[in-house]
């Protein structure tokens, strides 16, 4: 034992080093796969009023009000447009027993640099949100509210290594799952598609709405390319992605009637 | 112990300067980003113990990942760099050694030694924060090609910073003869 305690005096920088790094890392670990916890909400709430606070000091007041409510009030009524359409199209999705109501919101802090990257919104557990609602910006899927604060939320976008997204190609095509590969903010790629499919460039990928965060039929991206393997017998597709992440400012998130019902049966089925 | 005060003011300094303003500097889709906090790290006294590097840089990458929101990244490069950095001055060390209450400069030091001290530091931290964020050996490639733009662009800013702020060699503009007529 005194040898031990003697070796770690001996070496005492490199275990502090050893012990920082570990501690670092967990943090890191901790984070970057889905941020939640105590940890997330401390950081995001220090970040966040940081970043009101710098925000404040160099927004122009009332141009920025002015200007907010009319974008908030757009987006509003992008989504309401888009259920309505969606009714007509199919008169499964946003009937008065099972509506979808949306939530708009601001993004103020986000990173697009990185290969773990989030989103903080303006709106939080007063607002009515929740982990697990589905965010758009400019009426196409962009991210997923992982955790909320009191007046802030963070959110996973689709260019988050840890995020996998259920989508359909077309309205009747093949299921498969998105996910992004940390290259480029505009592309994504999804996988599981059979070689059977037959796909286009320029074809619509769409939610399958099977994950319960999105109604079906919500844009997700375009087609761009085709990646296939002889050996496999599935085939990739490079999605470009139609959120716009490098400008991405004003935003709505989805919610569900009913969403606890489904969830209190899923996790019945687990038991 | 008036250097250390400094160098620690130093430090404050530029991590609110990163926090404040720098943060937002991301360029190229993210491979040039600028960490001007660094600077700091670089300009701590040779006196300082191991140790004390390793914990500073410590606090300093904490501090930095709570304020901007990077879980763990720049605390992870933080104290690596820290752990590398008396490894790192042995490179670019006079024969002589340097003197221990001495931060470098190029007042003392010349340009050469204090671009390849922040060279080697800058690069040191850029890669392990690109590397862990990676997380990938398929994306060392990448974090090592992030790591050098984000070298460059930082070096020249410390190299701007360094011309305009820091030490002037003490002109003797005092015309007083002191020869007795």
């Amino acid at each position: 034992m005194r040898t031990l305690i003697q070796l770690i005096i001996r070496n005492h920088r490199l275990v502090l080093f050893v012990l920082l790094e570990i501690i670092a890392l967990s943090w890191v670990a901790s984070t970057h796969a889905r941020p939640r916890g105590t940890l997330a909400k401390i950081g995001m709430e220090i970040s966040t009023s940081w970043t009101d606070a710098v925000g404040r000091l160099i927004d122009y007041k009332d141009f920025k009000t002015n200007n907010s409510s009319l974008l908030i009030e757009n987006a509003r009524l992008r989504t309401e447009n888009m259920s309505y359409r969606s009714l007509s199209m199919s008169s499964r999705l946003f009937n008065s027993e099972n509506s979808w109501e949306s939530t708009p919101a601001e993004i103020i802090r986000y990173s697009t640099s990185f290969k773990n990257n989030i989103l903080v919104a303006n709106k939080g557990s007063l607002a009515g949100l929740q982990p697990g609602m589905g965010m758009l910006e400019n009426g196409v899927v962009a991210g997923l509210i992982t955790e909320v604060s009191v007046n802030h939320s963070l959110v996973l976008p689709i260019i988050h290594l840890s995020t996998n997204w259920s989508v359909r190609l077309g309205y009747d095509g093949a299921v498969g799952i998105l996910n992004w590969s940390g290259e480029s903010v505009e592309y994504a790629t999804l996988t599981d598609i059979p070689l059977s499919e037959h796909i286009l460039p320029g074809d619509s990928v769409i939610t399958s709405g099977f994950q319960g965060t999105f109604p079906s039929g919500i844009l997700v991206g375009k087609v761009e390319q085709l990646i296939v393997t002889e050996a496999d017998e599935f085939q990739s597709v490079t999605i470009k992605l139609s959120a716009n992440y490098k400008r991405i400012h004003y935003v709505e998130f989805l919610s569900k009637e009913g969403t606890h019902e489904i969830d209190s049966l899923l996790s019945k089925s687990s038991l | 112990m008036n250097s250390l005060i400094r160098s620690i003011g130093i430090l404050i300094l530029t991590c609110l300067l990163q926090v404040l303003i720098f943060r937002y500097a991301v360029f190229a889709d993210g491979w040039v980003i600028i960490c001007f906090h660094i600077y700091g790290l670089i300009m701590l006294p040779f006196e300082l113990s191991k140790t004390s590097y390793i914990l500073i840089g410590a606090v300093v990458g904490a501090l930095m990942d709570v304020v901007l929101l990077t879980g763990g990244l720049h605390m992870a490069a933080g104290v690596f760099t820290c752990f590398m950095t008396p490894w790192l001055t042995t490179f670019i060390a006079p024969r002589e050694g340097f003197t221990r209450e001495h931060s470098i400069s190029v007042l003392h030091d010349g340009w050469g030694r204090f671009l390849g001290l922040s060279s080697l530091i800058s690069f040191t931290y850029m890669f392990s924060l690109f590397a862990v964020e990676g997380w990938k050996l398929s994306l060392l490639p990448n974090a090592i090609g992030k790591g050098v733009a984000s070298t460059i662009l930082c070096v020249i800013l410390f190299s701007i910073v360094q011309g305009l702020f820091g030490p002037k060699p003490r002109s003797n503009s005092n015309n007083t003869s002191t020869y007795h007529w």
